[in-house]
């Protein structure tokens, strides 16, 4: 059995163990039992005239998914700190990488074991999310679930960035890093859009620049902009949105992704211990 | 095989501007039990982790049965037990075990897992969770992990830190085995009584330099201290047998380089005209040695 393999078992082992684990997934319920209710009290609402009742569907289902991604990728930061970077921190990889193992191994494993949790959480909540929609409002957006490896890839894109910066330096450093480049993007999407809106085609384009130096809220833009597709035509809400992200996004985010972990493996590799 | 365990020239790490270590050129012999000795902050466990891999050297070079330090060559003949380690809490001890050989290159089958665990007194605790052990027992569970895959050279730093006396006797009887089954093991603790009782070899670390390197015999066991009253004599006569101190009651202390020159030295007061009142040998511990090295400048070497 390869390096990676052992330890990414064992890591994922590891998170299966944390009752912290156990109690989050309780927990995610709260915010779907609350999207739920949200649904439901707009069904029931007469002030909201009928020709927009799809669109305000779309902009609840788009705000629920961008929350979670948001939520998600903090979470996989946090795992990222706790586990890989408290690790190094704390002498217990020096347990490992004093035997014969190649680091990138580790690292990757440290990865895999990690992501394989986060993906699993993003994934249950995603579908969490588009069932309650389906369920409590009747409309199943189409192709959802060709949406669902995109909205993992933003958490792991978050999870592969945090275990990069702990190989370059302590883990507190690494998480503040990481999380302020998780706020600086998303708030350069706002920018994007704050320009759009004022038709600023500089503003606008400074935002996608600035939002490319994580993928993430490109990620998940695409992901909301497949789903409320999915939903129904666009409307005039989201023409004010502007322009979903392209597939090349896509490619974009997983080759950002395999940089990452590169650069990761290699900091990895040559780091002090 | 190499007769040689550890070979390094010049190996040396900065932190910066910081030194670490610097041309630290050790040789130990292979099957041999070598003591590594040196205060706080002497650059003693930057040595260890240049020597597993753990660091990379600013300079100089290292070999560990022939292979470079830090190659995963060097690493699969190593056991490695670091000062500060930490180990997941949840799996249970057995499992733990497996998982480190698992990453040793080797699928640790019950039997040889129990054997371990047989050999670090931890058996009967093999289905237990880590997190349910004492100290004691964790330390006794990181030093069956650094011996599942039998390794020839097995680098210990400070491993009875965490032991009561019994644990600490348990470990020397167990190091003792090693070496009788050829394991050469690298000891890097500030217990100067097991130094003596177990080491062959000693090398002491100074502001992280070597300041003296040879076999116990040549280093601690040979060197008699002579304590003396004789009178009248001028304390620069007995210069040439070695250093001498006078003390506050009027007596004088002499460092002889081995016993043989007892005589010779009370010869030599009788020959320069003095009585010879007292005259006291002993030989010197390990800690006088250990005081003298990092109190007072200079170099020793005994070879070896």
């Amino acid at each position: 059995m390869a390096d990676w393999a052992i330890v990414a078992s064992f890591q994922l082992r590891e998170i299966l163990q944390r009752r912290l684990v156990w109690l989050l997934v309780p927990a995610s319920a709260l915010p779907v039992a609350l999207f739920a209710f949200v649904l439901r009290a707009e069904a029931n609402d007469p002030a909201t005239p009928e020709v927009m009742r799809v669109e305000v569907l779309q902009q609840l289902l788009t705000m629920m998914l961008i929350a979670t991604c948001l939520l998600i990728s903090t979470i996989a930061s946090f795992a990222a700190i706790v586990t890989a970077g408290m690790d190094a921190e704390s002498g217990r990889v020096q347990m490992v990488i004093s035997r014969p193992v190649r680091r990138q191994g580790v690292f990757l494993g440290q990865f895999l074991g990690l992501g394989a949790g986060v993906a699993a959480y993003a994934a249950l909540f995603y579908v969490a999310i588009l069932l309650t929609f389906g369920w409590t409002r009747g409309l199943w957006p189409s192709g959802w679930w060709i949406a669902l490896p995109v909205f993992t890839l933003a958490p792991l894109v978050q999870l592969a960035l945090t275990l990069w910066l702990s190989a370059r330096s302590g883990p507190v450093g690494a998480g503040l890093g990481a999380l302020l480049l998780l706020l600086f993007t998303w708030l350069s999407s706002l920018l994007e859009f704050a320009g759009h809106m004022l038709r600023l085609p500089k503003l606008e384009l400074s935002g996608v620049m600035l939002s490319l130096l994580l993928p993430g809220a490109s990620l998940n833009g695409w992901v909301t902009g497949h789903v409320r597709h999915g939903i129904g035509e666009p409307g005039i809400i989201q023409l004010q949105l502007g322009s979903d992200p392209s597939g090349w996004m896509l490619l974009y985010g997983l080759l950002y992704l395999v940089g990452v972990l590169l650069a990761g493996m290699a900091a990895f590799r040559r780091r002090d211990f | 095989m190499s007769s040689i365990a550890i070979e390094t020239h010049g190996l040396t790490k900065f932190y910066g501007r910081t030194r670490g270590c610097q041309n630290i050129s050790l040789t130990v012999p292979a099957g041999s039990i070598f003591g590594f000795l040196g205060p706080n902050g002497a650059g003693k466990s930057t040595v260890v982790k240049l020597l597993t891999g753990l660091l990379e050297p600013t300079a100089g070079s290292g070999a560990i049965f022939g292979h470079p330090i830090g190659s995963r060559q060097a690493n699969a003949l190593l056991g490695f037990l670091p000062e500060h380690y930490r180990m997941p809490e949840w799996p249970k001890a057995r499992d733990l075990l497996g998982y480190y050989g698992h990453l040793s290159g080797q699928r640790p089958d019950r039997q040889r897992l129990a054997e371990v665990l047989t050999q670090v007194g931890l058996l009967e605790a093999a289905e237990r969770p880590v997190s349910t052990f004492s100290n004691g027992m964790r330390q006794r569970l990181a030093l069956g992990a650094a011996l599942l895959h039998r390794p020839r050279l097995l680098i210990l730093d400070e491993p009875t830190a965490a032991l009561d006396p019994l644990g600490r006797r348990f470990v020397r009887s167990l190091l003792r085995e090693l070496r009788a089954e050829g394991v050469t093991i690298f000891l890097n603790t500030h217990l100067l009584a097991e130094l003596e009782q177990l080491c062959d070899h000693l090398a002491v670390i100074r502001a992280g330099q070597i300041v003296a390197t040879g076999s116990m015999a040549e280093l601690a066991g040979r060197q008699v201290e002579v304590t003396l009253r004789a009178e009248p004599l001028d304390p620069q006569r007995l210069a040439a047998f070695g250093p001498v101190t006078a003390l506050p009651d009027g007596r004088l202390r002499v460092v002889l380089p081995t016993s043989d020159q007892v005589p010779d030295l009370a010869a030599a007061i009788v020959q320069a005209g003095a009585r010879l009142y007292e005259l006291v040998p002993r030989h010197r511990s390990l800690e006088d040695l250990f005081v003298e090295l990092v109190t007072t400048p200079g170099e020793v070497s005994a070879g070896g």
